[in-house]
């Protein structure tokens, strides 16, 4: 008998049970990082039909490559990666057809309810005001800044956009300075 | 990411309590299912939901079986497979009288119901260990062996997987505390291979020293103190035996090959306890990696360990393994490389 039969049967019956595993982790690692993706991809294209596309089109190529990645370790990181680009991809070619004003009572959700009347309104006007205020900002830009809130160092970024530590840093500088500015009666109140 | 340097500025803050709250409220969940949910049925077909003991939980979802799951199950099966195939085929002749003697020997005290612990280490050659690839990678099992009956707690990385067979012959596998599959249960048909695996987990290197390697010649080393030297392809070529203790090693006849295995070694004590197993394994005629087995202990843990139920939680979902005939296996065969990207 061929000795590595026995080696493929018993390779078969491991694989399923394995299967089995990597289905239920896959599936808890999108749906832990799914909503931080998605809600990065609207920022970066202002449009949730397309974020979810591109977000889905992101992870199913990840994942169908999930044999030559660590999900677990760089996972988000990569999945990141392919969101930035492929938003940028999208928004370079697109010439917009959409107003940015009419966005934030689109897209942005509404507050908890157990928050009172005046918080709510506040909450809602500050978080149109920034969503805005990121919609008046390059997609690179507007990338290097929320890539940095959501905890990635300059070097990191530099590597999702394909750039430059150094110029990741300016990127982030201009992005700054120019949130504040739009942003500057919020800020004061900060 | 660098959480240290989040919200740094005031700006980074009102951004990151914007980017917060929107993930927060955002409903994902349809998005989740168009990623999770349209892919390929991979283990649908071969496994059945039996016993939802006490559990409603149903997943439908299935996803392309990564390749690295080849490797996975290479690594989880090694202790058995290739030990199977290391003895597979071989015709019993008088030049390896000895080692058939020491081997019978081997068969009868590990029929006992005394329970041994086993540490079993897989480490890759650095060729073949892809550091992305976490199933190519050292693996680790606890292997517990009872006459016919064991069970193992294996390590691939940062994945775990619990398997066995109990005092019954049913063999199971668990992937979680949550889940579990009846693999086979007392009269079901099994493969004979599968069955000759499951001999060789629980080390009781039975019947099959009828039938020891052919292309392999095998050398009994006595007792003796000191190191052992041998030529070994890669990794460890030196051993040290412990006073008292045998050693048979198999290696190659010349001109001779073998798919899986290039050489391997054990020791036995002078009660013919198997104290140390170790296999240099090949991949495309090339490294592979080292298996080890090394006894850690013997001890009286019982026969509960050796059950399903013992490594689930309450309510967990039990399902069953449908085995397919002889004359379907390569049909299944089929289907899973099919799937795999």
């Amino acid at each position: 008998m061929d000795p590595i039969v026995p080696f493929e049967l018993s390779e078969n019956l491991w694989i399923q049970s394995i299967a089995l595993y990597m289905k239920d982790e896959q599936t808890a690692w999108v749906q832990q990082t799914a909503p931080r993706a998605l809600a990065y991809a609207i920022s970066l294209v202002r449009d949730r039909t397309i974020a979810e596309d591109l977000v889905q089109d992101c992870y199913q190529r990840l994942l169908s490559r999930a044999d030559r990645y660590d999900l677990r370790k760089d996972g988000t990181k990569l999945l990141f990666k392919s969101i930035t680009n492929a938003c940028i991809n999208w928004t370079q070619r697109k010439q917009p057809t959409i107003s940015f004003e009419d966005l934030p009572s689109q897209e942005m959700p509404e507050a908890a309810s157990h928050e009172g009347p005046p918080e709510h309104a506040i909450k809602n006007e500050l978080a149109g005001a920034v969503h805005q205020a990121l919609g008046k900002l390059p997609v690179d830009q507007r990338a290097a800044m929320e890539l940095h809130v959501l905890g990635y160092a300059a070097n990191e970024i530099a590597g999702i956009l394909e750039t430059t530590a150094g110029n990741a840093r300016v990127l982030l500088h201009r992005a700054r300075q120019q949130l504040a500015s739009e942003l500057e009666t919020f800020l004061k109140e900060v | 990411m660098d959480n240290e340097k989040q919200h740094e500025q005031p700006v980074d803050r009102l951004v990151g309590e914007y980017l917060e709250r929107l993930a927060d409220e955002l409903d994902a969940s349809s998005l989740i299912s168009r990623i999770c949910d349209p892919v390929q049925p991979v283990v649908a077909d071969e496994i059945v939901e039996e016993q939802a003991s006490l559990s409603t939980e149903k997943k439908t979802s299935s996803w392309t079986l990564p390749f690295s799951l080849n490797a996975a199950a290479w690594t989880l099966s090694t202790a058995a497979a290739l030990v199977v195939a290391f003895f597979w085929g071989r015709s019993f002749d008088l030049s390896s009288a000895d080692a058939a003697t020491v081997l019978h020997e081997v068969s009868l005290a590990h029929s006992q119901p005394i329970d041994r612990q086993y540490l079993v280490n897989f480490t890759p050659t650095p060729e073949f260990w892809k550091k992305n690839r976490p199933f190519t990678g050292p693996a680790q099992t606890i292997l517990w062996t009872r006459g016919d009956q064991f069970w193992g707690d294996a390590k691939l990385g940062s994945y775990q997987l619990v398997y066995g067979r109990d005092d019954e012959g049913l063999l199971w596998l668990s992937t979680s505390s949550s889940k579990g599959i009846e693999l086979a249960r007392p009269g079901d048909p099994l493969p004979e291979e599968i069955a000759v695996a499951c001999v060789i987990n629980s080390m009781s290197i039975p019947t099959l020293v009828d039938e020891v390697l052919k292309d392999f010649d095998l050398t009994v080393i006595g007792p003796s103190n000191g190191h052992y030297h041998f030529d070994a392809p890669f990794g460890q070529s030196s051993f040290q035996q412990s006073p008292g203790n045998s050693l048979v090693h198999a290696k190659l006849k010349l001109g001779h090959h073998h798919a899986l295995i290039h050489s391997a070694l054990m020791e036995i004590d002078p009660s013919d306890t198997l104290v140390c197993l170790i296999l240099w394994t090949v991949s495309d005629g090339e490294p592979r990696g080292t298996t080890s087995f090394n006894l850690v202990k013997t001890a009286n843990i019982g026969e509960e360990q050796y059950r399903l139920p013992f490594h689930l939680d309450e309510g967990a979902t039990i399902k069953k393994h449908q085995y397919k005939t002889s004359s379907q296996v390569g049909e299944a065969s089929e289907t899973d490389r099919e799937v795999a990207p």
